[in-house]
């Protein structure tokens, strides 16, 4: 791929997971008791941990959203931001997997999106894609532009 | 080695700025209960069974109090409960004061194996309640059993 192209293609995907965060957080934030019930329903971690989550991830979300948008520190917001993509996909998938029928929580409690094939599938794209925008910022920042 | 320090920089600025953040919105998630969480094991508390519980209710000797949040105690309740959020109650334990501190309480949340309201007991037990104990049941078990329960708004 072309150096302009790859550039362009990195500022498209980091913007897009900056707002993304950035939305995603807003609810959370906001109503993190609420977040928390949702993230105990997919029954990984128990009560306590699940109150520290939505203390704590909400505030993650939107500083590497933040970052993602301004292009500061694009290396470790992006590694951030690849490994929460990976993490959320971890979960659908095991609740997908175990058919719990529990809403995804992924945007808030306005969202009612349920965990199904289409949030799995949403998911695994998001995952895709952070791990792309990882891969390019960490290839331009090495100084091996023309690999990927 | 950059990268991995600019993460561990942006988990510091996580941590700090939700801990702000929660102090300073209203719905927030306030240090007590993040405090109270971390307890590894809780003190062991007094639990009581939903058919003791229901004796005491009818002889009068006792007051059930719901540490669940407004919503789940508007659609149904114990007959009489009190409602005392842990939220509330966690940023304001002062609230506590209100009440008789030599009268019984039973303090329950809808799942039997929630922490909340053991944490809430233990929270009653530091300003002075002695009389406390935690409906081990649950809610769930106490609609189970068929006991009273009843609808709306706190008084």
């Amino acid at each position: 791929m072309k150096p302009d192209r790859k550039s362009w293609l990195e500022k498209l995907l980091r913007w897009g997971f900056g707002l993304l965060l950035i939305y995603a957080s807003w609810e959370k934030i906001l109503d993190p008791l609420d977040f928390a019930r949702a993230v105990e329903n997919y029954r990984v971690i128990g009560h306590s941990l699940s109150i520290y989550t939505a203390a704590f991830l909400p505030m993650l979300e939107f500083l590497t959203g933040l970052l993602l948008l301004a292009g500061i520190w694009k290396d470790a917001a992006s590694a951030v931001n690849a490994c929460l993509m990976a993490v959320f996909l971890i979960l659908v998938a095991q609740a997908a997997t175990r058919g719990l029928d529990i809403e995804c929580g992924c945007f808030g409690s306005d969202e009612s999106q349920t965990i199904g094939p289409l949030k799995l599938a949403e998911n695994i794209l998001y995952a895709l894609l952070s791990f792309v925008l990882w891969r390019l910022i960490r290839s331009r920042s090495a100084g091996w532009a023309g690999r990927l | 080695m950059k990268t991995f320090r600019r993460i561990l920089l942006l988990c510091l600025f996580t941590l700090a700025a939700g801990l702000a953040v929660n102090r300073i919105n209203p719905r927030g998630i306030p240090w007590r209960l993040l405090v109270l969480t971390w307890t590894p094991g809780l003190k062991p508390v007094e639990r009581i069974s939903a058919e003791d519980a229901y004796v005491q209710m009818m002889d009068g000797m006792t007051c059930f109090m719901d540490v669940r949040d407004e919503k789940a105690f508007e659609i149904d309740h114990i007959s009489g409960a009190r409602h005392m959020p842990f939220l509330l109650l966690s940023r304001h334990p002062g609230s506590l004061d209100s009440l008789d501190r030599d009268r019984a309480y039973i303090l329950y949340d809808f799942d039997a194996g929630s922490r909340i309201p053991a944490m809430a007991l233990n929270l009653m037990k530091t300003r002075g309640f002695r009389n406390v104990s935690v409906l081990s049941d649950g809610f769930a078990g106490w609609l189970e059993r068929g006991f009273p329960r009843e609808f709306g708004e706190a008084l």
